[in-house]
């Protein structure tokens, strides 16, 4: 059914496939995870993350952060009715989760904190009913490796209306 | 066929015969229906991807729905089927190749190495010939040949993989120092003495010696074969080394299709020579008949001409006698491992025997 290509075509075809898959390499670091660029089993560091919310102050004035105890937690919509909210309702990867406990970073510490940043900023986005939550911040110890760890605070984006 | 004519030296121009390449493509076709199944085991055990978190590599207007999401897995099940059959083989095999990395470009989530190489080596297949050989109905007598540039490419590719992996770990330092593989092994170390991993063990692999060690391995193993696998001399030791290497992973880390992936880009590496070496037999002894039977059920790369003997006063000293392709004939347990090194399966088994073996069934 497919044609069989003649001699320069063929040439045309192992240029172009060799030069793609070197472009996709050498352009790895570009992608937090190392994509396309077969980067394999390249780091042993783990995340552990705990979730905060930047909730309203009693006093009306700015926000106090509220730890978020296994990923799930209750706060009120606009009428004032009690809603229960979890992470993992909107985030289903596992290796992104408020366990309280190391996860292993499986492509990198780099390309976990990438995908936590957008996942706070997803879970913000569909927590319409939360109307208490101004934000959601991430706090994250990460081990390099065995070697050094760190700690990273990453701070979903403000929520519009609760503010 | 003539040497230059199976030869792969000049890529571009290369011809020869496809049942290697077919029992590749099988291979290839079995790993794509258990990929489709992986994928579509996900959605079901998680949800549609497109209805919670998930981060494409693409605009999020050109991520499907779940409607087209399940026509595409459904699609990409057939086209495993086709692959494996050889009926619609080469443009089920670049669908499967486009869907694969269309599923990962929806979600970067999903995204794991040994999915982009299958993508890769069954995109170079579809430009091949491969259902010309091993496809189900085919006419008896249809023409075996084709050109064998892809063949080509797919060895390249798995050098690319080898060279990219290796490369990445020797310019990275806690790689390269093996502190990686220490902290994974003291990390896990505790599961490996649950899974009944003598506790010498575990602690032999929990010093940093060993963790710096291995890692030096890896990446000389990892860039080895990138050059080995290209040579004709180094070939046959690299595949064995291969072999074992990703046996190795596969016991030590979870690789999803990765390691079977690369064992199915083994078999292009085997020479095209269909039925270059006989087997010819005893018929009237019930040992050979079996050995007859047990070479034609595994000889998937087609290397034997297997034929029963006319029973006379020479061959009653012998059951069975192989001869190789270069002419040269083998009997009793040589003929056993050149029997052993030609068949895929057996090929490991050949690989740790021949050692010990004096004499020219080493070559």
């Amino acid at each position: 059914m497919f044609v069989d290509l003649g001699p320069k075509a063929r040439a045309a075809v192992c240029a172009i496939w060799i030069a793609g898959q070197a472009a996709l390499i050498l352009t790895g670091s570009m992608r937090a995870e190392g994509a396309f660029a077969f980067r394999m089993f390249p780091e042993s560091s783990t995340i552990d993350f705990t979730l905060y919310r930047d909730v309203l102050s009693q006093s009306g004035h700015g926000t106090d952060e509220v730890r978020v105890a296994e990923g799930k937690w209750l706060a009120r919509d606009a009428s004032g009715t009690l809603h229960k909210f979890h992470w993992d309702d909107r985030v289903k990867d596992g290796n992104i989760f408020p366990y309280g406990e190391p996860i292993h970073a499986s492509y990198g510490a780099r390309a976990q904190l990438e995908r936590l940043s957008h996942a706070l900023a997803d879970v913000s986005a569909h927590i319409d009913e939360d109307a208490e939550t101004a934000r959601l911040v991430a706090v994250v110890v990460v081990s390099h490796n065995g070697r050094s760890t760190e700690r990273v605070r990453i701070e979903g984006p403000w929520r519009s209306g609760v503010r | 066929m003539t040497r230059k004519e199976s030869s792969l030296d000049a890529p571009v121009s290369s011809v020869g015969d496809t049942h290697a390449l077919a029992a590749a493509r099988i291979a290839f076709g079995a790993l794509l229906l258990f990929q489709a199944w992986e994928t579509a085991s996900e959605q079901m055990r998680e949800g549609f991807f497109g209805d919670h978190f998930h981060d494409p590599f693409i605009p999020e207007r050109f991520v499907a729905s779940e409607r087209v999401f399940a026509a595409i897995l459904c699609a990409q099940a057939v086209a495993g089927v086709l692959v494996l059959i050889g009926h619609f083989a080469r443009p089920a095999l670049a669908y499967s190749a486009c869907a694969i990395t269309y599923a990962m470009l929806c979600d970067r989530l999903h995204f794991h190495h040994n999915r982009w190489a299958l993508a890769s080596y069954v995109a170079i297949l579809s430009f091949s010939p491969c259902d010309r050989s091993w496809a189900l109905g085919a006419r008896r007598h249809a023409a075996n040949t084709g050109p064998l540039w892809a063949v080509w490419l797919a060895r390249v590719q798995v050098s690319i993989v080898y060279l990219a992996s290796g490369t990445s770990k020797l310019l990275d330092r806690d790689w390269r120092s093996g502190q990686v593989l220490y902290d994974r092994f003291v990390r896990y170390g505790g599961a490996a003495l649950g899974r009944g991993v003598p506790e010498r063990v575990v602690a032999m692999f929990q010093q940093e010696s060993t963790g710096s060690f291995l890692a030096k391995g890896a990446i000389a193993i990892e860039l080895s074969l990138a050059f080995a696998l290209q040579t004709r001399r180094f070939r046959i030791p690299a595949i064995f080394v291969g072999l074992c290497f990703h046996a190795m992973i596969e016991l030590t880390a979870r690789v999803e299709l990765f390691s079977f992936t690369t064992f199915a880009a083994y078999l292009l590496f085997a020479t095209p020579d269909y039925r270059a070496r006989t087997l010819r037999f005893d018929p009237t002894q019930s040992k050979s008949i079996t050995l007859a039977y047990v070479v034609r059920a595994l000889d998937w790369l087609a290397r034997f001409d297997v034929a029963a003997w006319k029973p006379d006063a020479v061959a009653k000293s012998r059951s069975f006698v192989v001869t190789d392709r270069d002419g040269e004939h083998h009997t009793g347990f040589r003929a056993i491992l050149a029997l052993m090194r030609a068949l895929p399966i057996t090929f490991p088994i050949w690989a740790v025997l021949v050692p010990f073996v004096r004499g020219p069934a080493r070559d």
